[in-house]
């Protein structure tokens, strides 16, 4: 920890605050003046006003939503600071302060932070080093707030031993927490494990469920397989030519949202 | 303060509307008496995406599942029905079919021009529109050319004058500049409509009301059109949106107020930052919810035969969502599906109360209305109007798919025995694969992919077209082609050499073991040959997932493998190696492919998405296409005769058959191919019986 910058300390007056937060709807300056002169502590914001002062930092590049954040990050709200750490992410120069603060919004428990976190260990970013077993760590306590995308990871690691030890069926058992809680992928990879019996008895029938289930969730490799399955020349498969050109085309014109989808 | 840009035109819409409406000639001044009632209906498209005709371009036939010009009929019988109606678009309008991208991309409109589906939608005088996530696909520039809109987007211009656009008001809250801190289209707008009322005592008479209407986007924008959009607009949350612009919509006289939400029903906790944020719009003091986006039937679709309510939706909460009625917090709400092929409903009932109309609640209907909505068989015709209105550029795309590509080739491209060790439909995707990825590694300024520079880079892709649908069912792009006649390719040719448009081109980090595992999945779809049998055996007992047969290329051929077919599955391939060595199991391997193979379709062992390096935001069919132009000539020699697979050799007892399209011998004659030996009898399906050498 002692190569992470300490959070700086802005300091502004209660004058400055005013003058920066002007346009700034009333009741929130006055939040901020209360939290900037110190006479009592004012009510934290709530997780989505906080998100949309995130929108405003990250995309809206408004450095005075920045400055807000890291007001309310300082005060101890994970999610500003998840915000704030994720403002700071698309900046190569600030990668630093975004570690800190994701780094700070994990350990005060908010699952967002812990799965940005997790993936930063799990691929080598934000100038954290690769490691897998801090990734699995902090997946693992995503996973435990039901986050579907965690539980996913948390299935590919022990497919391969990464971080933890090998474990097929335990692959098995976080995809279908995963699935439980939501994720396509994870479904799709469930019913490959149900029709292959990998870590898994083999259950034709429960793949079949969750190849439609992942399809209904638009993940991409679902809906051409489920297309492919029902054109009519799959002598097992209910025939649905049309259904099965109009999967085609919804997985034709979705190409474009799904290329950065999957895990 | 809202943008300014496009208030004359709107106030000349609004001009527009009252005259076409007003038919009338009763005076606007006239007081309408308490406890007057008028019914009005507010009817909705969403996700048309550039379905303006019923029909398929990449078939170029006619499709009678989807289309405005069928919609355009519903929309005339809900319009009978309900002579009080407002028409709204909840957008993902331009783009979804051959014909949007030939008037974004390939002959783009020019200012002077109106989009195909806009001229259709002006020619059904909707009333407004929202705008949807896809209407971002091709850049701030064209969206801002073809709405006539100013953005206030640095580095964004729309053309001078006036340009071809929706004869109606778009609108969007939560859409913001950078630059500007503005929203880039006006978030809201006032639609003043003259509709039919009835007095206490029985009279008719026209009664002035104002229609407000507000539209919303996904914030997902800014991660699915990233290139477009990035450091150029943001999104705020639909919910902070909403609550700051609703006020301002009853300020400015709305009596009814409607919500277009290009977003599903999510009954997840809010987030700005949610994907299907639209439930949460319905607590904000709005009238009527139009959603769109996930493509769903909402309410349930109340025709005979009608498909059932989609899980998704029918997991929402009963006690927010009433799926049947279709009220989400007791606001009616409807999704009209995609591609025209429902019409949402929504009748209301407003009493003169007070000196305002006031909803009747409980006199709201709600329904999504499909095109068999009589009686659940019988389909509603086409609006012919819309096929007359949109004529010329219809067979503009049907030419544009048809026109030279740019490129000849000089050999048939078939897969008639691809399953025979012929590679000549597959070899030239391998290659404008690893061509990709060679260059998206180069210059990438990811440090984890700089790194893998040099390792090698190999291709792999399947015959999809290959009797999977009968005899007929192979690819065959240039027919007769040769090197003192070579044929032209047209543009819509890459689609029969790739044939899915819903891939990606991705690409994979494996290991030697992988690439094996990899071969033997794909050999698995040939049947097990016994040497000794003297029955008729089958090569490959089943075409029906022929796609999963991948086909292994490098550069120069330098990747060698055979199948030994008299053995079980998973015990096949032999003599594996990459320029003349061996593969071993720890040799490292960048293989370029698909989304589908990537993410785990077909189930091969070990590719399941944690291998994917490369997440490419191109179709697989682009890249074959802009590969081939950039080749200009394709030559049997340097694209077709790279055969780096065989069988292992072994004489058979009996016979050995493929079956194909009759009366190909000479193709395979032409290919060197000795090992299809003859043509057989036909089997029952129709395909030729063709006699396999496996000693050769």
């Amino acid at each position: 920890m002692s190569d992470l910058p300490s959070p700086v300390t802005r300091g502004l007056s209660c004058l400055i605050k005013m003058k920066t937060y002007s346009h700034l709807p009333a009741a929130l300056v006055f939040g901020l003046l209360l939290a900037a002169c110190g006479d009592r502590p004012p009510a934290m914001p709530g997780s989505a006003q906080l998100e949309s002062l995130g929108v405003l930092a990250r995309q809206g590049r408004q450095a005075s939503a920045v400055d807000q954040l890291q007001a309310w990050a300082e005060r101890g709200s994970p999610i500003a600071q998840r915000e704030l750490a994720l403002a700071y992410e698309d900046q190569a120069a600030s990668e630093k302060d975004a570690a800190f603060w994701l780094i700070k919004a994990a350990r005060g428990g908010d699952k967002e932070a812990a799965f940005v976190l997790a993936g930063a260990y799990y691929n080598g970013k934000l100038g954290l080093g690769k490691d897998p077993v801090l990734a699995a760590q902090w997946y693992g306590k995503a996973a435990a707030q039901d986050d579907e995308r965690a539980a996913l990871m948390l299935s590919r690691m022990a497919k391969y031993g990464e971080g933890m030890p090998q474990d097929v069926k335990q692959s098995v058992a976080w995809l279908q927490q995963a699935s439980a809680h939501g994720s396509a992928q994870a479904m799709f990879l469930l019913s490959n494990a149900y029709a292959s019996g990998d870590g898994v008895a083999q259950d034709l029938a429960l793949a079949h469920s969750w190849l439609e289930k992942s399809a209904q969730g638009d993940f991409p490799p679902a809906l051409q397989s489920l297309a492919l399955a029902m054109d009519g020349s799959s002598p097992n498969a209910e025939k649905n030519p049309e259904r099965s050109y109009h999967l085609l085309k919804e997985a034709t014109e979705e190409r474009r949202m799904h290329w950065d989808k999957a895990q | 303060m809202i943008k300014n840009i496009g208030r004359p035109a709107l106030a000349a819409i609004a001009a527009m509307t009252v005259a076409a409406c007003g038919s009338s000639s009763t005076p606007l001044t006239q007081q309408t008496p308490e406890g007057s009632v008028l019914k009005m209906a507010i009817l909705e498209t969403t996700d048309i995406h550039s379905n303006v005709l019923g029909y398929n371009y990449y078939a170029l036939t006619p499709d009678a599942t989807l289309g405005l010009d069928r919609t355009s009929t519903l929309i005339q019988g809900a319009r009978a029905e309900n002579p009080n109606n407002v028409l709204f678009d909840d957008g993902d309008v331009i783009q979804g079919t051959l014909l949007g991208d030939y008037q974004a991309q390939a002959t783009p409109v020019g200012c002077n021009g109106t989009l195909a589906v806009h001229k259709a939608m002006n020619a059904l005088k909707y009333d407004g529109g929202g705008i949807g996530n896809h209407e971002f696909n091709y850049g701030l520039g064209f969206l801002s050319q073809i709405t006539n809109s100013d953005f206030g987007v640095t580095g964004v211009a729309k053309p001078a004058g006036t340009c071809g656009a929706p004869a109606f008001p778009l609108v969007l809250s939560n859409v913001n500049s950078v630059a500007s801190q503005k929203p880039i289209f006006n978030p809201y707008a006032v639609i003043p409509k003259q509709f039919a009322a009835t007095t206490p005592d029985g009279k008719s008479i026209q009664v002035p009301l104002k229609v407000g209407i507000l539209g919303f986007v996904p914030p997902q924008i800014m991660d699915w059109d990233q290139k477009n959009l990035a450091g150029k607009v943001y999104v705020n949350g639909v919910q902070e949106s909403a609550n700051q612009y609703v006020p301002q919509l009853r300020s400015a006289g709305a009596d009814v107020v409607v919500a277009l939400s290009h977003g599903g029903l999510d009954a997840s906790p809010y987030s700005p930052k949610m994907e299907n944020g639209s439930l949460y719009l319905s607590t904000t003091g709005i009238d009527a919810l139009l959603v769109g986006h996930s493509h769903l039937i909402f309410p349930a679709a109340k025709e005979a035969k009608a498909p059932a309510l989609d899980a998704s939706l029918a997991a929402l909460p009963a006690n927010i969502v009433d799926s049947k009625n279709g009220f989400v917090n007791n606001v009616p709400t409807v999704m009209a599906q995609s591609w025209g092929r429902r019409l949402g409903i929504i009748q209301l009932t407003l009493k003169f109360t007070g000196g305002k109309w006031v909803i009747q609640k409980p006199l709201t209907t709600v329904e999504a209305r499909g095109f068999k909505y009589t009686d659940g068989v019988t389909s509603v015709a086409a609006d012919p109007a819309i096929a007359t209105l949109v004529d010329s550029e219809h067979k503009a795309t049907i030419a544009y798919a048809q026109q030279p590509l740019g490129t000849t080739t000089d050999f048939e491209m078939s897969s008639y025995f691809s399953l025979a060790g012929d590679v000549g439909a597959i070899q030239i995707v391998n290659q404008a694969q690893i061509d990709y990825v060679k260059n998206f590694i180069a210059n990438s300024t990811d440090a984890t992919l700089s790194s893998y520079k040099n390792i090698p880079v190999i291709s792999c892709s399947a015959p999809f077209k290959a009797g999977r649908n009968g005899p007929s069912d192979f690819t065959d792009v240039a027919p007769n082609a040769s090197k003192a006649s070579p044929f032209s390719l047209q543009v819509r040719n890459p689609g029969d050499l790739y044939l899915y448009s819903n891939n990606n081109l991705q690409a994979v980090k494996i290991k030697g073991s992988d690439l094996k595992n990899w071969l033997e999945t794909s050999a698995s779809q040939f049947g097990k040959i016994d040497p000794n049998a003297t029955a008729e055996q089958d090569l490959v007992p089943s075409y029906s997932t022929i796609y999963n047969y991948d086909v292994f290329y490098a550069e120069g051929n330098a990747m060698q493998y055979q199948i030994d077919v008299t053995q079980p599955v998973g015990s096949r391939i032999v003599n594996l190696a990459y320029q003349g060595k061996p593969v071993a199991a720890s040799d490292d391997f960048i293989v370029a492919t698909n989304d589908y193979r990537a993410g785990g379709g077909g189930n091969f062992p070990g590719i399941d998405g944690s291998k994917t390096i490369i997440k490419s935001p191109d179709a697989s069919q682009a890249v074959v296409s802009s590969y081939l132009q950039k080749l200009g000539k394709v030559t049997q020699a340097n694209n077709g005769s790279g055969q780096s697979w065989s069988f292992v050799k072994v004489a058979t007892k009996g016979p050995v058959i493929l079956r194909s399209t009759p009366g190909k011998l000479a193709v395979a004659q032409a290919l060197g191919l000795s090992r299809v030996a003859a043509e057989g009898a036909l089997d029952p399906s129709g395909f030729s019986k063709y006699a396999i050498d496996l000693s050769k």
